[in-house]
């Protein structure tokens, strides 16, 4: 199993620029691998995706995919900058630095994250901005 | 055999790689509705809506027959450029989730499956331009 997801709120945990954007969320800034939104999230909140789509590059004994996530960031409109300090943040901590992301028993070949873009608002006092992650990896282990 | 080269052979080779273009751009509409119609989906069944609906990471599930029927390509033989659309009100939202809503994609997914068919679609449009 890939532990992309977990991966991912490492990172972006460990990032000062991101989390200082964000709220609170039990006890940690609000950074949430997304299957459901939960209830009582702060408005300053980033969701990590499931995978959104991935495509196989398998070998004859080896596993290796091209992964895409998306990143997405949402809080109310008067925190608009905040939120796009935060997209470029995640954009630059991510784009062309796939030693950015440690995931148990693969090697992450590329990673590529694409410029913050508006995201689609339910209600229009919130602000929100995503980024799309192309993620390569390779499993270290045999796979079959 | 002798090729000259001249502007009427670029013109065919963009215009054909255009078509390519317009064929696999079609192909992503096809795939994307056909996941919004055939996938499974195990998200709550409303009592208002005539199917289950899609559970967070499914494509859509088709309710109102709106969102596939906006399903649509643009072709633009000046820029040689193709779009994959759905213009309904509801695609973003559902393509990329909102801050209320998580993303249940059916376009990039769509993309990622047909990227295989797209030398071929545009190799083949230059081929009938040419031929």
């Amino acid at each position: 199993m890939i532990a992309l997801s977990e991966a991912l709120r490492t990172a972006l945990l460990a990032n000062d620029d991101v989390t200082r954007c964000l709220g609170e969320y039990i006890g940690e800034p609000a950074v949430i691998v997304r299957d459901r939104t939960p209830s009582q999230v702060p408005s300053k909140v980033l969701y990590i995706s499931p995978n959104i789509g991935d495509s196989n590059r398998d070998g004859l004994a080896t596993y290796q995919a091209m992964i895409l996530r998306q990143i997405s960031i949402y809080g109310d409109q008067k925190d608009a900058p905040l939120i796009e300090r935060c997209a470029d943040a995640v954009r630059l901590m991510f784009h062309r630095k796939p030693f950015s992301l440690s995931i148990p028993d693969f090697k992450v070949l590329s990673l590529m994250a694409s410029q913050p873009v508006s995201a689609p608002v339910s209600d229009v006092n919130k602000f929100g901005r995503m980024i799309g992650l192309s993620i390569e990896i390779h499993q270290l282990t045999p796979a079959f | 055999m002798t090729v000259k080269w001249n502007d009427s052979i670029r013109a065919k080779i963009l215009a054909g790689a255009t078509d390519g273009l317009g064929v696999f751009a079609g192909r992503i509409v096809e795939s994307g509705n056909d996941s919004i119609l055939n996938d499974p989906k195990t998200g709550v069944k409303y009592r208002n809506l005539p199917n289950q609906s899609s559970a967070p990471g499914e494509s859509p599930a088709n309710q109102s027959g709106d969102l596939v029927r906006s399903g649509h390509t643009r072709v633009n033989y000046e820029k040689h450029e193709a779009e994959a659309v759905w213009n309904a009100p509801e695609a973003a939202k559902m393509e990329y989730g909102t801050e209320r809503i998580a993303p249940r994609p059916f376009a990039r997914p769509a993309l990622m499956k047909q990227s295989p068919n797209l030398k071929g679609d545009v190799n083949e449009g230059i081929r009938r331009r040419l031929g």
